[in-house]
């Protein structure tokens, strides 16, 4: 195995920790925490998974980097990376300054429920896209 | 008597379904990848716990209620999908002479029964001596690993 692979596997396992916070602002998991709590908790593990993914994820683009530019699952990862990116920031710029309203709220209101729906979708949609990827190569 | 217990499964419908149609085997490694997604992360989070880097102020037993459904989805998820994988692979390669396939399902056998029992066990209660919880933590971490780094290496040799 070379690794490029392991980079491969890495990238495949890192959004186990950020799913955890999208399920509480849902209503689905740890309902008896505050939202803030379990943000701050699960914080610095989020982004230094993130930080992993990109950095490994550009060696992945860069190894094949004009096989994945004409590569339409590429074109559809990429897409929903930009928007789960969007979709943080508006939630942490916009969304979040109302948190003293909903922050021990066992279902949090409307929107905050969206923001943890959209970023489960958005990066269930980034993993199928990057493993359908290596299939069309 | 395992080989013929191979090729039932690539020949029953399940297993022709996911070999025939186009997307069927790529749809599986998809959901393989969901369920690890749930599996590996909880499994990480409980780890985390157990070796005091986070949530500190919540009682491991109580870490592990939250994390438990979820973690749980997230196995029968990789389950289903890879024995679907299993059961819809082609001739090539054969899964039967496959090393890293039988390391994985030996990883795969440690893993559950480690999970059902010690991991169970230690998360389950709030005195466990630190150094139990540290060797649960890491050897969760490394079964769980293990297994899926043998998968993936199925494709290599």
């Amino acid at each position: 195995m070379t690794l490029l692979e392991i980079c491969q596997a890495i990238q495949d396992t890192r959004i186990g920790t950020a799913i955890w916070f999208d399920l509480r602002a849902l209503g689905l998991n740890m309902v008896d925490r505050r939202i803030s709590e379990v943000y701050r908790q699960i914080d610095a593990w989020m982004t230094g998974g993130f930080v992993l993914m990109f950095v490994t994820g550009g060696l992945l683009f860069w190894a094949r980097a004009a096989d994945s530019y004409s590569n339409v699952y590429f074109r559809i990862k990429l897409v929903g990376l930009v928007l789960a990116g969007a979709n943080a920031m508006y939630f942490n710029l916009k969304t979040k300054r109302g948190i003293g309203g909903w922050d021990t709220a066992g279902r949090p209101p409307f929107n905050v429920r969206m923001a943890g729906l959209a970023s489960i979708v958005l990066w269930a949609s980034v993993i199928a896209a990057g493993r359908l990827m290596a299939y069309t190569f | 008597m395992a080989r013929s217990f191979f090729t039932w499964a690539q020949m029953s419908w399940w297993g022709t379904t996911v070999r025939e149609s186009t997307m069927g085997f790529a749809i599986a490694s998809v959901f393989l990848l969901f369920g690890i997604v749930l599996l590996v992360g909880g499994v990480f989070l409980m780890s985390l716990r157990l070796l005091g880097l986070i949530m500190r102020d919540r009682p491991i037993s109580r870490v592990a209620r939250d994390l438990r459904g979820w973690t749980l989805v997230g196995l029968v998820m990789t389950l289903v999908s890879g024995s679907s994988m299993w059961a819809g692979h082609g001739i090539m390669p054969d899964l039967y002479e496959s090393g890293p396939f039988w390391l994985e399902m030996e990883l795969l056998l440690a893993a559950l029964v480690f999970h059902f029992t010690l991991y169970r066990r230690v998360t389950s209660r709030d005195d466990a001596p630190p150094l139990l919880r540290g060797f649960t933590a890491v050897l969760a971490l490394s079964l769980w690993f293990g297994v899926g780094v043998a998968g993936r290496a199925i494709g290599f040799f």
